[in-house]
């Protein structure tokens, strides 16, 4: 297990140098640079601002140039939008509250999901299974910026329990951050609680006819026993495999969250930074986002040979 | 061709199972078991209905709701539900109002301009709202009509319009507050131009051949007067077009990846599971403006084209690693050993038997990625790689409407409806095809 | 507390979704209820058009305090700055020689006491006041003008608006210098001298009537030099930040808010109304809207969305001022592509579209119709602006038929390049309708990125596409010599020697009459020629709580928070 692991981290600091080296020339091939305005920069600005940030060197020397500052010192050196902030300063900025908004709309996402599907599947092709997986469907064929000001609109100004934009953060208090976080978790975490419903429920469904549920049962054991030691256990695992893609799926969801709800988290930079052809801080999100991701999986991966004894990496 | 084939691996399991079956007695049994499922069955019909109208788009076009998808009738603000406007090329005219030439031809020069049609058809709506037949348009009146203020109470509305504050309507006054003017004057000139036969821009009483019927906009109109219903016909061409090619793509690379990595493991694995988390780790925006670097040149039908593939191309990830998923943990049944005992090839092991074994969630992913691909669609028309205007797909209609859900809400209901109408009716079909598949199911 | 903005049509349809979210969110609803703020702000939701705010909404503001809307700004450093974000705060915390006025038609002395012109318009004499001082106390003098100015021009600087400089005589020349041995020869040479600690000499290129005005621009203000030779590149952020004008920048919370303070050591503090400016950021406009709505935010400056606008001035909502901005939106043909290089084309096409509609009916704010390049608003400069022909289909037609496109399937099709933006699209559409219903001629659309549309419009890689133009300062000028041949701002292709020859004569000519002349038969040309036709003129729409006194039409949209007051 431990080689395992060991040999996926190696892997993993392979896939990172992939990913930076494909982002950083492919960034480069689309059209229009950082310092394209509406008004064209006369000629010699613009050299001189390119000049600033090597701009004007051969593309492989700005690569080179770029590793080295993240190799060495981690840096990815100042933002092109915003000149005076770093790439870290921004992601700083930035990385606590997406992954605050991420956590809690996961958490949302499984305390919804996962009870939803086990019931779902334990009482297949009753009421109740119809309508739990009905609002399941619903909640994965309603897009998030429709959700959004939906609920806005219904808890933030009809019923007024919540804000209808900004955040707060934790550092003013728990009564304030849940007033601004708890509709934006809630409308990012929709989509996969309902995915997760399904996913569990099919787990369920899958596990509930296997061999040693069957032998399970034949042994005697009561009906709540089979679902927590063996079925819930099961009916986890895909749901588990789902994770990892999952918080990467919100990463990317809370960009319209983010939005929808003025919440100044990485989103916004992760969409605008390509748009603004920010180089640096395009590079900085891309980075930071895969290594998180190539991170999850890891875990995930673990997580499976935990839950399956069947698979293993060795 | 599932499980029930492998009996004798799964013999003391103790499940009641049928003798052998062959595959297509099976799949004959399962859609029984389909037409059984009630939910699933009305799913089918729904999707069949929303794919029908999509083909019979231009029928429905012409011959019902008589508006062309891109006809704008301007106004100061999107039409609500019922409000009228006069189609611009599949009208149909009423002859009985030939006989009222003379009086529609106000200034009595033997000739109706585009004035006079205008004033005509406006008064013509006018009288249809004044249904006590008053001259004026009181409060309850109003109640009726459909308006367009953002506090949809009649009263309001009349406090706003009611100019010279005598507390109704007048003629002038409903015109001023855009209520009956159904046909303005710039919207004239083809039917003007289609009757003139002397091309003397007026119709005179031989030319005339009445009035054209206002035809009802059943789901209002978008911000440019463009018939709602219309356009959300048309958008369902679009995102079933989308929804459906694009998971195709997903499912075929998906499941050959996923399955091969699964089934041979370890370096073969590791490579293409590797593979596949780089993939995850290029974010999905990346990869649109890598696109749009790419093929910006291309016409628009290409472009169509191109974002199926693209869709498909970031689907197939999850789908390969579920498939990875289930052949991994199938992969150490005991069937699978005795396949490879009797001597059975590696390639016939994964497509006749793993696979097979692996469809139930794999079906489940499926249903689940044709909502996926259709929302991401709305994501990406919304930056611009998606469908080119004047064209639309539900996805960014509705994406437009949520700008303004609050002030205009059928512009997102209707296009939202319709979107999710049908991908909760491909997800009941969805699940309903799996259980039919697995006869397991019916034990429980 | 009940709603009265409740349409039932989606009260209706809403209430199935609220069904679920309701279920989820009854576990936690109750906990949220005592959460503070919420209510406060929420309350104020209800305060849309036509509503009384409650004397409670009114007693818990601090009059001093004032709280405007804004977008984030890419930094702070006057001299660097290039978009209208970094404007606004640039204006509230840095002062120049003169600053903008409560309105367009005035300027106010800012460090500047007073100024002479020589009688060839071409050397400005500044008399500086003596009070003036930065944030931290130290004076501010002619040297620290002079050097400002020369360091925007510092070709290593790579100021992007550095050219709005250039009309002072040698400022081109060490802008565009690349050679670093000649660059102290040239730094030398630039027209602008401190003759004294309080006397400011500068020489320009031609007689600029306006250049008044741009003393008031942000890339004109002065910097602290000491500031920056400590802190370099970073002694904009707020940590470090020393600045002239009324208020200074003590919070940044990026995407957020920013904080300025009362400067103390400002000259004129007993005269500012405020003691404290939040700029409150926010990308889009609902937000920015629903925080207006809920009384966190005093002004809306400019960001109100779309859909809500047509609403408001149909119920001719007091709060929001509509008011004409110096800016215009058009079309451009690419003048060398077939068949847009046809002048008859290009006059057809323009004559095709019927312009009254979109203000009103298109981009809904009421924009004025544009038959010309020049915003009518600079009539008030004493320029007799042109109008070009208005819309007329027959005549269209018959030039297209001289074009030798009497059948219009034969036109070939085209494509309108526009970028991803919703005001865009709908102009797109409806110019394609128009052309479709009035000539019979066919084209696409075809939308693409912003930065995308740039290139392709810089390699003048397009057929027709859209653009627009804001202009810097109020002289026809800022709208005419764009397209002057080699302007890099020109993307048609389009060169006409007498239109060049005209804006030349027009920079040079000292007589304002003369030279709005010239100015006005130069747009003649442009109006015949029709390289880019003008489809309607910006218009400005803010929204102002009722407490908030001061606000005026400004047609620079140049609003700043010192001609504010509130009032409760």
């Amino acid at each position: 297990m431990v080689r395992f692991i060991i040999r996926r981290l190696i892997s993993s600091v392979l896939v990172l140098f992939v990913i930076i080296t494909a982002s950083f020339f492919v960034m480069k091939v689309a059209p229009g640079g950082p310092f394209d305005a509406d008004r064209k920069l006369p000629d010699e600005v613009k050299k001189n601002i390119e000049a600033k940030y090597h701009l004007d060197k051969p593309l492989w020397q700005q690569y080179g140039l770029q590793m080295k500052s993240i190799v060495l010192h981690g840096d990815f050196g100042p933002s092109m939008k915003y000149p005076d902030r770093t790439v870290n300063e921004i992601l700083a900025d930035g990385l606590p509250v997406s992954m605050l908004l991420g956590v809690q709309a996961l958490l949302i996402a499984l305390i919804i999901g996962l009870p939803a599907g086990l019931i779902s599947g334990l009482k297949q092709n009753t009421m109740t299974d119809y309508s739990v997986m009905t609002g399941a469907m619903a909640g994965v064929s309603i897009p998030n910026f429709v959700l959004g000001p939906l609920l806005i609109w219904i808890f933030a100004i009809q019923f007024q329990w919540f804000d209808a934009a900004n955040w707060n953060g934790l550092s003013k208090g728990l009564g304030p951050h849940i007033a601004t976080s708890f509709l934006p978790s809630l409308t990012l975490g929709m989509y996969f609680a309902a995915y997760i419903a399904r996913l569990t429920r099919g787990g369920m469904l899958e596990l509930i006819r296997q061999d040693y549920i069957g032998t399970a049962r034949a042994k005697g054991l009561s009906e709540k026993l089979v679902v927590i030691r063996h079925a819930l256990k099961g009916a986890i695992i895909p749901v588990v495999s789902y994770l990892g893609p999952a918080f990467a799926a919100m990463l990317t969801g809370s960009v319209v969250i983010e939005k929808i709800f003025n919440i100044p988290g990485l989103g916004t930079h992760f969409v605008n930074s390509a748009f603004n052809r920010d180089y640096p801080l395009v590079l900085g999100t891309i980075v930071l986002y895969s290594a998180l991701l190539v991170l999850l999986n890891l875990v995930v991966d673990v997580l499976y040979t935990v839950l399956d004894p069947r698979v293993s990496y060795d | 061709m599932t499980e029930p084939q492998n009996d004798g691996a799964r013999g003391e399991s103790g499940a009641e199972q049928g003798p052998p079956i062959k595959g297509t007695s099976l799949w004959a049994d399962a859609g029984k078991r389909l037409l059984k499922n009630r939910a699933a069955l009305a799913g089918a019909i729904i999707v069949l209905f929303m794919a029908l109208c999509a083909v019979l788009f231009p029928y429905i076009q012409s011959d019902l709701t008589r508006f062309r998808f891109d006809e704008q009738h301007l106004s100061a603000q999107p039409k609500p539900v019922g409000a009228r406007s006069v189609p611009e090329t599949f009208f149909r005219i009423d002859a009985e109002m030939k006989g009222k030439f003379d009086y529609i031809d106000a200034d009595g020069d033997g000739s109706i301009d585009r004035k006079e049609l205008s004033a005509a058809m406006r008064m013509g709506e006018f009288n249809t709202l004044d249904s006590d037949e008053s001259g004026y348009l009181g409060a309850a009146e109003l109640a009726d009509a459909p308006l367009n203020l953002i506090k949809d109470d009649a009263e309001y509305t009349l406090k706003i319009l009611d100019v010279d504050g005598d507390g109704k309507l007048s003629p002038e006054e409903a015109h001023e507050g855009e209520l009956t003017d159904i046909m303005p004057e710039s919207e004239t000139r083809f039917f003007i131009g289609q009757f003139d036969k002397d091309d003397d821009r007026g119709l005179s009483a031989a030319e005339f051949p009445g009035l054209p019927l206002p035809e009802t906009h059943y789901f209002g109109t978008d911000e440019l007067g463009r018939d709602l219903l219309t356009r959300v016909v048309m958008g369902g061409r679009v995102s079933l077009l989308v929804g459906f090619i694009a998971t195709m793509v997903s499912f075929l690379i998906g499941i050959i990846w996923g399955a091969t990595a699964g089934f041979y493991g370890g370096k073969v694995d590791n490579l293409m599971m590797r593979f596949v988390d780089v993939m995850y780790g290029l974010p999905f925006m990346f990869l649109v403006i890598l696109l749009m670097v790419i093929f910006q040149e291309m016409p628009a039908d290409k472009k169509l084209f191109l974002l199926f593939m693209a869709l498909g191309a970031v689907q197939w990830l999850t789908m390969a690693r579920i498939v990875r998923g289930q052949v991994i943990t199938l992969k150490g049944r005991e069937f699978v050993e005795a396949a490879r005992a009797i001597g059975v090839g590696k390639r016939i092991i994964i497509f006749r038997h793993l696979i097979p074994n692996a469809l139930g969630p794999i079906i489940v992913y499926l249903t689940l990625t044709v909502p996926a691909v259709m929302l991401q669609e709305a994501f990406l028309s919304f930056l611009g790689l998606g469908v080119q205007a004047p064209y639309a797909s539900w996805g960014s209609l509705a994406a437009e409407g949520a700008k303004a859900f609050r002030e205009y809400p059928w512009l997102i209901i209707f296009p939202g409806s319709a979107l999710a109408m049908t991908l909760l009716s491909l997800n009941f079909f969805g699940d309903g095809l799996r259980d039919a598949l697995d006869p397991q199911v019916r034990k429980d | 507390m009940k709603p009265k903005t409740l349409p039932h049509a989606p009260r209706v349809a809403l209430t199935a979704l609220a069904a679920l979210a309701l279920l989820t969110a009854a576990c936690t609803s109750k906990t949220d209820g005592d959460a503070g703020k919420t209510g406060e702000k929420t309350a104020a939701e209800k305060a849309a058009p036509g509503d009384e705010t409650t004397a409670a909404d009114r007693k818990e503001r601090n009059p001093r305090v004032f709280m405007r809307s804004l977008g984030e700004p890419e930094y702070l450093d006057p001299g660097l700055i290039s978009e209208s974000e970094g404007g606004v705060i640039a204006h509230d915390t840095f002062e120049g020689l003169y600053q903008y006025g409560p309105t367009h038609r005035e300027w106010v002395p800012g460090v500047a006491e007073s100024h002479e012109v020589s009688p060839d318009g071409r050397t400005w004499t500044f008399k500086l006041r003596k009070n003036a001082k930065w944030s931290d106390g130290k004076p501010v003098t002619a040297h620290d003008f002079e050097w400002s100015w020369k360091r925007v021009l510092d070709p290593k600087t790579a100021s992007r608006y550095a050219a709005i400089l250039w009309v002072i005589d040698g400022a081109k020349a060490y802008n565009q210098n690349p050679d670093d041995a000649k660059a102290a020869g040239l730094r030398d040479a630039v027209g602008v001298k401190a003759v004294d600690d309080h006397t400011l000499e500068v020489k320009l290129v031609a007689p600029t009537p306006y250049f008044l005005q741009l003393t008031a621009f942000y890339t004109y203000n002065p910097v602290p030099k000491h500031a920056i030779e400590q802190h370099g590149d970073k002694w904009a952020r707020p940590e470090n930040i020393v600045s002239n004008g009324p208020w200074k920048v003590v919070e940044w919370s990026s995407q957020q808010q920013i904080v300025a303070e009362l400067n103390p050591h400002y000259w004129d503090k007993a005269a500012l109304p405020f003691d404290k400016i939040v700029y409150r950021i926010t990308q889009e406009n609902g937000p920015a809207h629903n925080m207006y709505l809920g009384n966190e935010m005093d002004y809306l400056d400019s960001k109100i969305p779309p859909a809500v606008v047509p609403k408001y001035t149909r119920e001719r909502f007091a709060e929001m001022k509509t008011t004409p901005y110096l800016g215009v939106y058009f079309y451009m043909f690419n003048t060398q592509k077939k068949p847009f290089d046809d002048v008859k084309v290009r006059r057809a096409l323009n004559l095709a579209i019927d312009k009254t509609k979109i203000g009103k009916f298109v981009v809904k704010g009421g924009q004025e119709p544009a038959y010309n390049i020049v915003h009518p608003g600079l009539a008030e400069m004493g320029y007799d602006v042109p109008k070009g022909p208005e819309f007329d289909p027959e005549k269209a037609k018959a030039l297209l038929a001289e074009a030798g496109f009497a059948d219009p399937s034969t036109f070939p099709r085209f494509q309108i390049s526009y970028n991803t933006l919703e005001g865009h699209k709908l102009v797109a559409e409806y110019i394609q309708q128009q052309w479709k219903k009035n000539l019979g001629i066919e084209c696409d659309l075809d939308n693409m990125e912003w930065k995308v549309l740039l290139k392709k419009q810089h390699e003048r890689d397009f057929m027709v596409s859209r653009s627009s133009w804001i202009g810097d300062y109020l002289d026809p000028m800022t709208f005419l010599d764009l397209w002057e041949g080699d302007n890099p701002n020109n993307r048609t292709n389009w060169a006409h020697p007498e239109y060049d020859r005209l804006i030349t004569a027009g920079r040079a000519e000292a007589d304002p009459d003369k030279r709005m002349k010239l100015l006005r038969q130069a747009e003649e040309i442009f109006i015949e020629d029709v390289p880019a036709f003008p489809i309607y003129f910006y218009v400005k729409q803010d929204l102002v709580k009722p407490w908030v006194k001061g606000y005026q039409p400004h047609l620079q949209g140049i609003h700043m928070s010192r001609y504010f007051r509130i009032e409760l």
